[in-house]
């Protein structure tokens, strides 16, 4: 996924033929345009000249003529060059996406969301710019140096260095600016974000601000980071505001000293007024390309700076390769040996020396306090966590050697928080599944789970909207719809990591009884729960502490034997 | 009122006038009159300025090349170095006052809009995400700044360029300006034409874009799902697709754009070329000067930035004038009503009393609450027991007035809450909630919530009172401590703890609880047990009550269900009840909370 070499060679290779033509046309143009005041002058100097009429319709026709062609060939370039580096920043977006998708859970805990996010969008574009305008405006400014200067040599030796003496002052002069207003425009976002994250929170706790009638204080809060925000943005707007009159400055200066300098030789003769208007032309001219210079080479940088953000990313390589080659067909038997598991910030193992097996059929409990290594523990088990080599093995197979898709095709888990997609509910339940499923099993899997009537309330029930422009479900719908959303997909072993965390006591004896029901020994559970009576009946529990298995048994051997699992009999109102 | 809620946002179409979104603004710009006047002052500086240039160039060779005399054309340097250094200075001025100018109408707006949303009613924070008011208050009051300044001044100000530029060529010749210009109506009309596509396409590409971070944020932050569920390639391909149909658009948006250049170097082309054809006619038909032609046709060249500059900026106002719009939506909604008739209690005691209280969400709702009638007098701690949905919430609401509730159906120490003002009333009612929100800052500020009356001493002596001392100090913590956003680096119990120390350090005569229903160890949970005695003591409380222990300590416990009172009494009244409570509680034993 990584790009070989630099990356503006690497673009400019693949898509060689718009860039070439782009690159073309803009050569074209900058040379047409560099004539043209040349046409002006002629003109000009026929009129002063006394020149019959036909001749300087003749010139007038001319200039129009010209500049038409530079209108086609404007467009021309604009469009070539455009195709170069849209498909350039789709790549490089896809690229992202593609290499993301293939990370491990882990990653995405080290790495915030936000921030990859901004790769995507603002990180692409910047890059986007920087190999498209950045480099444009490169070229662009370069060429017309090197085709305005020598027409201003040709036109006038003497009067073009006079006149330019101050114009490389201005890329100097642009680039200082740009870099002023970089930093000052960086605390003003600083200050931007704090502003925000205020209003963020003002509008999040206004039930706390109302509640104690604190709406007055809030306010004047939110005027101080206001002002200090308004204070910044004057601050760069000092520096912006500098960015005309140092421009002007160049042709400003360019065209005084042209007048000193021009008038001895148009008095006497040497040179004609037209030439002096065509060379007033050049100057403004001269402007642009050294504004460019200022421009390009900040832009450049800072798209390489996104560049090089981005080539972080991809070149992290994931946790989880899915290189195995077996493919599994049915579930028979999953066994842990010998397995320990840290995490790589950590300073202690999250799992240690683990040992036992599950056999097709069987229901598995999976208690432990807070933190004992519950989840990491389901993690490993379906490969989103990178196990050690000899530790999990799927019906006598490795677990690196299976294929994830066969993998996971038979094993479906249900993540502790519920994460829906804003898609219909059907479809959300759906998810699972490579082909469709009918309505009749929708909406069995919504009663198994105890959920029908809710989503008949809804507006458009099963084919109601989630997510933020659509209906909002408490914690324990979101929670029942993943688990009908594991269940659908008819994988053998189901995993629900505390799946019913969020419903009432009632609904989950109602759930469970109709998990009993449906799925009995049909599917193989490992069920991790807080609340005993949604394990008590299990053929096995694992009681976990502190990453290691206190105890394997049923309830009543635990009760026994296992003083962690005795506690919280106790506290849960079980009778010893 | 917005009609639409669930439509998608880039999809609306502004149809706000530029008059209405004068008359909208011109509030906050004449709270600033000077700057105003400094923009018009530099704008026509610049304006005149700028125009004298081209006339100094045309002078110089009329009197100064024609004529052979040096000395005129020295002096004409000498001023055009003047007048130069006279049009940079009103330059920067116009660009910096102008900028100044737009930033403190900005920070008006804001204040306004902050202000306003603080005063509307809770129901609209419930239906309105917060991710959108976040919006409305940054981007939206952004764009409506920008809208403003670059929008609707800078149109006016290059307006006022145009029109010096037209003034200056009709003063040298009012036949060659209409010869030069007759063609302008068509490039505008045809540049007009292909802004708007241009917009439009921008808009279709934005909206795609949009589109595309929302599958990508999905996508990430259901990482795990995605993988365990097999869809990661049929995944990426719907990205894929996304990503080909944003690059389509961008591509139509480039060739628009690419239009838009060439159609004003024909512009030009066709007005010099005529300023030259016709020019050359008339200097030998009725003697036009030289110098008077190359001033005409420096002119000609300055009359392209402006109208390309009206022209963006045209579009830019249209894409913002939707943000404007939404911005202004949030202004029309109305604040919480306070009636005319306000009056205070002569004495807070915390007493309470419902007479027949009957309510419903809206007039198609079924009811929540039923007829209730109760007596709470001042001090006395009541559980509100009851299933999800059995109305206890809402009737907590109504108690906060955050709902209005039907007229003299309240009575707080004996008067309706209609007739209190919202700040007195909800100064009196203290309120802990399941999830109680902690912003960022301090564990102090928290406490009191930066209101300045509350001394430092005043909030220690809150937080040895609920225990929360002993728990910083142990932790190597003190009142200055930072508090992340959300509260991230607190536990739920700490956040609890906070909440109860807002009460102590606000001391309300009465006291809604909302008991947390979250698990959390069993060491927090006695210290908030016995926090939760601490607040309510001298009290009026009301408890919306899980736990068996805290119901037990109540006097009063008031057995709701689907919005009527099916029982009250105290627990051993009700257990012997053997009615719905003792159902409730019985089922509660196995999982510790009802």
């Amino acid at each position: 996924m990584l790009i070989k070499g630099h990356p503006l060679w690497f673009y400019i290779k693949k898509h060689k033929a718009h860039f070439l033509l782009g690159m073309f046309f803009l050569l074209l143009t900058n040379l047409v345009d560099g004539l043209y005041p040349l046409v002006i002058k002629r003109g000009i100097d026929q009129i002063v000249a006394g020149q019959p009429f036909s001749e300087i319709a003749q010139t007038a026709v001319l200039f129009f003529l010209t500049m038409s062609f530079l209108a086609a060939t404007r467009y021309c370039w604009r469009v070539f060059f455009g195709r170069y580096h849209t498909q350039a920043a789709e790549d490089l977006r896809n690229r992202i996406f593609q290499h993301l998708t293939t990370m491990g859970p882990q990653f995405f805990k080290k790495n915030q969301i936000g921030e990859l996010m901004s790769l995507i969008t603002n990180d692409v574009q910047s890059f986007r710019q920087a190999i498209g305008s950045g480099v444009l405006v490169l070229v662009d400014g370069v060429t017309i140096i090197f085709i305005v200067l020598p027409l201003m040599f040709w036109l006038q030796p003497d009067w073009t260095l006079k006149t330019l003496v101050f114009l490389p002052l201005v890329p100097f002069l642009i680039w200082k600016l740009t870099q002023l207003i970089f930093s000052r425009f960086k605390t003003q976002q600083d200050k931007l974000a704090e502003l925000s994250g205020f209003s963020q929170e003002t509008v999040a706790g206004i039930r706390v601000i109302k509640s104690f009638a604190q709406e007055e204080n809030q306010l004047k809060a939110y005027n101080r980071l206001s002002l200090v925000f308004e204070k910044m943005c004057n601050r760069v707007a000092s520096v912006d505001a500098l960015f005309g009159p140092v421009m002007q400055f160049g042709i400003a200066s360019g065209t005084v000293i042209l007048l000193f300098v021009a008038a001895d030789d148009i008095v006497s003769g040497v040179a004609s007024i037209g030439t002096f208007v065509a060379f007033q032309r050049y100057i403004h001219k001269m402007v642009w390309p050294m504004t460019a210079l200022g421009f390009g080479v900040s832009q450049f940088q800072k798209g390489m700076a996104s560049y090089s953000r981005i080539k972080d990313v991809l070149i992290q390589e994931t946790d989880i390769p899915d290189n195995g080659q077996i493919e599994i067909k049915n579930f028979e038997s999953l066994e842990v040996r010998n397995l320990n598991f840290q995490f790589p910030e950590s300073q202690t193992p999250a799992l240690k020396n683990i040992q036992f097996e599950i056999k097709a059929g069987q229901k598995v409990g999976l208690v432990g306090p807070v933190g004992s290594g519950k989840t990491t523990l389901l993690h490993l088990l379906t490969r989103l966590y990178p196990a050690p080599r000899g530790t999990i093995w799927v019906n006598g197979h490795e677990i690196q050697d299976i294929t994830q898709r066969s993998l996971r095709l038979q094993m479906a888990m249900v993540p502790q928080e519920p994460f829906l997609f804003s898609d219909s509910i059907s479809e959300n339940m759906m998810l699972g599944l490579e082909g469709e499923a009918t309505a009749e099993d929708v909406i069995h899997w919504a009663q198994v789970v105890d959920i029908k009537n809710e989503i008949d309330d809804l507006p458009h029930q099963f084919q109601s909207e989630l997510g933020e422009r659509g209906v909002n479900l408490s914690g324990g719908q979101k929670q029942r719809l993943t688990i009908a959303r594991g269940l659908m997909t008819r994988a053998p072993l189901i995993l629900l990591d505390d799946s019913l965390s969020a419903v009432d006591h009632k609904t989950e004896k109602t759930i469970q009884a109709q998990l009993n029901q449906q799925v009995g020994t049909k599917k193989t559970q490992v069920i991790v729960s807080h609340r005993l009576s949604a394990v008590e009946n299990a053929d096995q529990i694992l009681v976990l502490n502190q990453g290691e298995i206190e105890a394997i048994g049923t309830h009543t051997e635990l009760i026994q034997k296992s003083p962690t699992y005795r506690r919280m009999a106790e506290i849960q109102g079980y009778r010893a | 009122m917005s009609g639409t809620p669930f439509m998608s946002e880039d999809q609306v179409k502004a149809n706000i006038t530029l008059r209405e979104l004068f008359l909208r603004l011109w509030p906050y710009c004449r709270k600033h009159l000077k700057l105003c006047l400094a923009v018009i002052l530099s704008v026509a500086g610049l304006a005149i300025t700028s125009r004298i240039l081209p006339y100094l160039i045309g002078y110089a060779i009329d009197h100064g090349v024609q004529e052979k005399n040096l000395q005129i054309l020295k002096s004409v340097a000498w001023i055009y170095l003047a007048v130069q250094i006279l049009q940079t200075l009103f330059q920067f001025s116009y660009n910096y006052i102008f900028q100044l100018f737009g930033n403190r109408v900005l920070f008006y707006v804001r204040e306004d809009l902050v202000r306003h949303i603080q005063s509307l009613p809770i129901q609209y924070f419930n239906k309105t995400p917060v991710g959108r008011i976040v919006t409305r208050l940054t981007n939206d009051v952004a764009n409506l700044a920008e809208l403003f300044t670059e929008g609707v001044i800078t149109i006016l100000v290059e307006f006022v360029m145009l029109s010096s530029i037209l003034v200056a060529m009709s003063l040298i010749s009012w036949k060659l300006t209409l010869a030069s210009m007759g063609l302008a109506p068509f490039f505008i009309w045809a540049s007009l034409k292909i802004n708007r596509r241009l917009r439009e396409v921008l808009r279709e590409a934005k909206k795609k874009l949009s589109t595309l971070n929302s599958f990508v944020a999905e996508n990430l932050n259901g990482i795990k799902v995605i993988q365990l569920y097999n869809r990661v390639s049929r995944n990426r391909n719907h990205f894929f697709a996304l990503s080909d149909q944003y690059k389509n658009l961008t591509l139509g948006s480039i060739r628009a754009y690419a239009l838009m250049q060439p159609v004003m170097n024909l512009f030009s082309a066709v007005t010099i070329s005529s300023a030259l054809y016709f020019g050359g006619y008339f200097h030998q038909e009725s003697g036009l000067a030289i110098g008077a032609l190359v001033t005409f046709i420096l002119h000609v060249q300055d009359f392209i930035p402006p109208l390309r500059e009206i022209l963006d900026k045209y579009q830019q106002f249209q894409n913002s004038l939707t943000s404007g719009e939404r911005v202004f939506h949030v202004f029309d909604e109305t604040p919480e009503i306070q009636k005319e008739t306000i009056t205070r209690p002569s004495q807070w005691n915390g007493e309470i009393e419902i007479r027949s209280l009957s309510f419903q969400y809206a007039s198609h709702l079924p009811p929540v609450l039923k007829d209730i009638n109760l007596k709470i007098a001042a001090g006395q701690s009541v559980a509100l027991v009851g299933r999800t949905g059995s109305g206890k919430s809402t009737f907590i609401s109504l108690l906060q007035r955050f709902y209005e509730p039907p007229e003299n159906s309240i009575w707080i120490d004996g008067l309706p809450i209609e007739r209190i003002p919202f700040s007195l009333l909800r100064k009196h009612i203290g309120v802990v909630q399941q999830d109680n929100f902690v912003f960022r800052g301090t564990i102090a500020s928290n406490i009191t919530l930066n209101s300045e009356g509350i001394s430092l001493e005043k909030v220690e002596k809150a937080c040895r009172q609920v225990g929360y001392w002993d728990l910083l100090q142990q932790s190597g913590r003190n009142l200055h401590s930072p508090v992340e956003e959300r509260g991230a680096n607190l536990s739920v119990g700490e956040r609890q703890l906070i909440a109860f120390a807002r009460i102590l350090a606000f001391e309300p005569d009465i006291l809604i609880l909302d008991e947390a229903t979250a698990n959390i160890d069993s060491q927090s949970e006695k210290i908030i047990q016995q926090a939760t005695a601490e607040v309510s003591k001298g009290r009026t409380s009301l408890i919306i009550a899980h736990r068996l222990s805290t119901i037990q300590n109540c006097d009063l416990i008031v057995v709701l269900d689907q919005g009527e009172i099916k029982e009250f009494g105290n627990h051993s009244e009700l257990m012997a009840r053997h009615g719905m409570y003792h159902q409730l509680a019985s089922a509660g034993v196995k999982s510790t909370e009802i």
